[in-house]
């Protein structure tokens, strides 16, 4: 064979000389080392190695292109070389025709005694000094093998089969391994598939895709957009577990805050946690977290157009936050944001609060989804029009709003009575109060249909009097009322009479009240003078202490003092002090102006001086 | 107002089968449901026979022919029409479960004519138009009737009782579609006339007898729509029927009935002029 030889025409020279065009360039790559497709990262390493490895062969033309880069040649003796190269390649070439074409010759002379188309191909000098045909190709016996050539053939051969057959057991073993582990990872998946049933989890085919498999883990009558976003394909990862794609996404998914303001401090918060549950596979808590990421968004969404719709009450809807006041310095807020803070262990006063809007929220939520479903279900669906019916608002944020701000109108009225409950009681008169919530709703299961309707609380008082009072505070966001409103039940003694019509301001409902206990308490007084005819002591001033005595028995019954104190009617007890001086410990206050209090004590003045004259 | 519907037939032994389909194609429980029909017939306009058509002479043609379009104007427009009485417990599904009247393991309502009320409604169909849509359509007309002599009141009104029976079945809503399973029973004749309308003089429902001796069932997918003449609502109805046909077709061949089988008219006595 004729040796290997490489021949290399230094372009980088030429190239250096004068800019070439890029696709020439190519061109030229492309002839020199074949076709781009065929370079790989090996191939190209291989070719920077390539001189390292310090080839034989080529260390003339390293040593020629060293040569160059040592000195630079001048254009003559470059272009010397390169017609002394193209030379060198051209005998070259000739030299392989030649061969090519003796070999074609020889070839063509064996075949032309069968084929004409060998005829063709036979050089006419060939033609002219051999006739057609001349060589005859014969097929000899094959010669007597030596023993030990036998020998090696029948090994050979030996060799061979065993080989395929090793082959061959290499394929089957390997489709076998295969087969196996699809095998196993058909049973996982229908064993996963089960289990995943067994736990609950709605399984179906698509109607349209009849090869994949989706689980559906949202409510079933939400929105039409969140029915669609809560099911998920199930598929197979290498190992054969069962998983849902595009739980990444779910990993940083935005999680529901409900926080509590008081001025700038932030009182209470609360963050809906979903708690992984021991011993569930993975799919199961994903789904959970699924469903949950789902529950939140719709929650946050129905509520957020809800906010839209409720403007005119106070409640304020950002892209990430629903805001409303509970009093001037308390406000709720509902974020929506991707913080997912750690676990805080601080407590906060209001914690209770924000928990208790977070889960009623949730719940709200879930009693929609229900209430949704039984109409749905029990209703037939009205005809077909062409106005599009929009779908049903949701009341989610109403009623917890209504709840709270209708607390918060009745925690000064009761604050305001346990006052005067504690004060009277020192003073030996009783108040007593129960409050009582009046729902429409006749069973009592039904509280979150009841948190929707109108709020109505009933104080019911018994005054010192033994008189009865009722006093109704209701709340309902929507019209008429857009508030609370504070009425209460006729009151009527000698002292005067005395009602409150509906009105929704706190400081007149307190008012009454104040001006309806100290009417019943003039009164209980009167009644005491009255049966105690001249025992009462009575002093003038601005204190008058009240001491009534049985008739018969002549023992003090009850001793109080009913005084102005800072301009305001109050009651009190009279004690000794230090230097056994009677001194007065106030209880309470009564009534709320001074002018009031002034009269009050004057009208109980006459009544004593009338009674004690008579 | 019309009505789009669709029909099948569903043997026996599939019912149960067919109504775990539904409620899962409807996302719903199957609701009970029985109604009583009364089917009146419009009396023909009393002294019709005496308009006399023929008997005139040759240059009376005209007016011939203006007395046969008004004895046409009279006659034709004369239907079947159907008093449809749904029974509903009067109580609440609620107190019926603690009351022990839910039966659980059958999910109906057990029979106790007592503890039931019937909702009234006059109900007028008209004959499905001759049309190449791939479902039925027709005018239909429900007015609600809340209390009173349901036979006399209609007698008054210029119809004449003809029968009663008894629909026994299953409702699914899905979207716009009402798909009624149901099957029809026949109701003995009243001994009065009065007692027809009356549900306490029915027997309970096992003593009736089945119209189809094959105990099979009759499915009913039926959309309405407000106004049969707008054709955008009505490819609307259209494809959503035909959408729940592909849906269930694994489960049931839902096709437009004949149309003549539907037919309210009365037919007119051909009588010689």
């Amino acid at each position: 064979m004729a040796p290997s030889v490489s021949l290399t025409v230094p372009y980088e020279s030429v190239a250096a000389r004068k800019p070439r065009d890029l696709q020439a360039e190519v061109h030229q790559i492309v002839q020199q080392k074949g076709a781009f497709r065929k370079v790989t990262e090996r191939s190209l390493l291989d070719e920077i190695q390539k001189p390292k490895h310090g080839d034989t062969k080529d260390s003339d033309v390293e040593s020629d292109v060293s040569d160059e880069s040592d000195e630079p040649e001048t254009a003559q003796a470059a272009n010397e070389k390169l017609w002394q190269r193209r030379m060198e390649m051209q005998a070259r070439v000739a030299d392989a025709r030649n061969e090519a074409l003796s070999v074609l010759d020889a070839v063509s002379l064996a075949a032309s005694g069968h084929s004409a188309a060998a005829q063709a191909t036979m050089s006419p000098a060939l033609k002219q000094a051999v006739p057609k045909g001349g060589f005859r190709p014969k097929v000899t016996e094959p010669k007597d093998l030596s023993q030990n050539a036998k020998k090696r053939l029948q090994d050979l051969s030996v060799m061979t089969r065993s080989q395929s057959f090793q082959n061959a057991s290499e394929k089957f073993g390997s489709a076998s391994t295969r087969l196996e582990s699809e095998a196993q990872k058909q049973s996982k998946y229908w064993e996963q598939m089960a289990s995943l049933r067994s736990k609950g989890w709605q399984i179906s085919r698509l109607p349209h895709d009849n090869r994949s498999v989706v689980v559906h883990f949202g409510a079933a009558d939400s929105s039409q957009q969140y029915r669609d976003k809560g099911m998920a394909y199930i598929r197979q990862d290498e190992n054969g577990d069962l998983f849902i794609p595009g739980q990444a996404e779910m990993q940083t998914q935005k999680v529901l805050c409900v926080r509590v303001h008081r001025g700038f401090k932030t009182t209470g918060s609360f963050t809906y946690r979903q708690e992984p549950i021991e011993g569930h596979v993975k799919l199961h808590q994903d789904l959970l977290l699924a469903r949950e990421a789902l529950f939140m968004e719709e929650l946050f969404t129905e509520a957020s157009k809800e906010a839209r719709l409720i403007a005119n009450i106070g409640v304020q809807a950002r892209s990430s936050s629903i805001t409303f006041d509970l009093s001037e310095d308390c406000s709720v807020e509902v974020a929506y944001s991707s913080v997912r803070s750690g676990k805080s262990t601080q407590r906060h006063a209001d914690d209770e609060l924000a928990s208790m809007v977070g889960n009623t929220l949730r719940l709200m939520l879930v009693a929609e989804h229900q209430q949704r479903h039984v109409q749905r279900s029990q209703q037939a669906p009205p005809p077909m029009s062409q106005t599009l019916r929009p779908p049903p608002e949701y009341v989610l944020l109403r009623p917890i709003i209504n709840q709270l701000r209708h607390h918060q109108m009745i925690t000064p009225v009761l604050d305001v009575l346990k006052i005067y409950k504690s004060s009277l009681e020192q003073a030996g008169l009783h108040l007593t109060y129960t409050t009582e919530c009046i729902s429409n709703q006749a069973s009592t299961h039904l509280t979150l249909e009841a948190l929707k309707e109108l709020i109505t609380t009933e104080i019911k008082l018994k005054l010192p009097s033994e008189t009865l009072l009722s006093v109704k505070v209701r709340t309902h966001l929507s019209p008429p009322m857009f508030g609370t409103q504070f009425s209460t039940s006729g009151y009527s003694s000698e002292c005067g009479s005395c009602a409150l019509s509906p009105t929704s301001s706190i400081t007149a409902m307190l008012q009454t009240l104040n001006d309806i206990l100290s009417r019943d308490i003039s009164c209980v007084v009167l009644g005491f003078i009255r049966r105690t005819k001249n025992q009462a002591s009575w002093h003038g001033g601005d204190v008058y202490p009240i001491q009534l005595v049985h008739e018969e028995s002549n023992v003090p019954q009850l001793s109080f003092v009913i005084g102005c104190r800072e301009g305001k009617l109050a009651v009190g007890s009279l004690k000794e002090g230090v230097d056994s001086a009677p001194r007065v410990q106030w209880a309470g206050e009564l009534s709320a102006t001074q002018q009031e209090a002034r009269s009050l004590l004057d009208t109980i003045g006459t009544w004593i001086t009338e009674s004690s004259s008579s | 107002m019309h009505e789009l519907s669709l029909y099948g037939a569903v043997p026996a032994e599939d019912h149960v089968q067919i109504l775990q389909q539904l409620a899962g194609v409807t996302r719903m429980q199957p609701q009970h449901v029985e109604e009583i029909h009364l089917v009146f017939k419009a009396r023909t306009p009393p002294g019709l026979e005496k308009v006399h058509g023929s008997g005139g002479s040759q240059g009376n043609q005209q007016q011939q022919n203006e007395i046969q379009r008004l004895k046409g104007m009279l006659q034709s427009g004369i239907y079947f029409v159907q008093l449809v009485g749904t029974i509903v417990a009067s109580q609440t599904p609620a107190e019926l479960q603690n009351g022990q009247l839910f039966d659980t393991e059958r999910n109906e309502l057990v029979e106790d004519r007592t503890q039931q009320k019937v909702n009234w409604r006059f109900e007028f169909k008209d004959t499905p138009e001759s049309t190449k849509q791939p479902t039925n359509t027709r005018l239909i007309s429900r007015t609600r009737f809340e209390d009173g002599e349901m036979i006399a009141f209609m007698d008054l009104f210029g119809f004449e009782y003809v029968n009663r029976y008894y629909i026994e079945g299953q409702k699914f809503y899905n979207q716009d579609t009402t798909i009624f399973v149901h099957r029809v029973r026949q109701l003995p004749t009243a001994d009065n006339i009065r007692d027809t309308s009356d549900i306490a003089k029915i027997p309970p429902r096992s003593e009736l007898q089945l119209l189809d001796p094959s105990e099979g069932f009759v499915l009913q997918a039926t959309i309405d729509i407000v106004d049969g003449n707008v054709q955008e609502l009505k490819d609307r109805a259209v494809r959503q029927l035909l959408a729940l046909k592909e849906t269930l077709k694994q489960a049931v061949t839902l096709a437009p009935a004949d149309r003549l089988a539907l037919d309210t008219r009365i037919p007119i006595p051909v009588r010689r002029i």
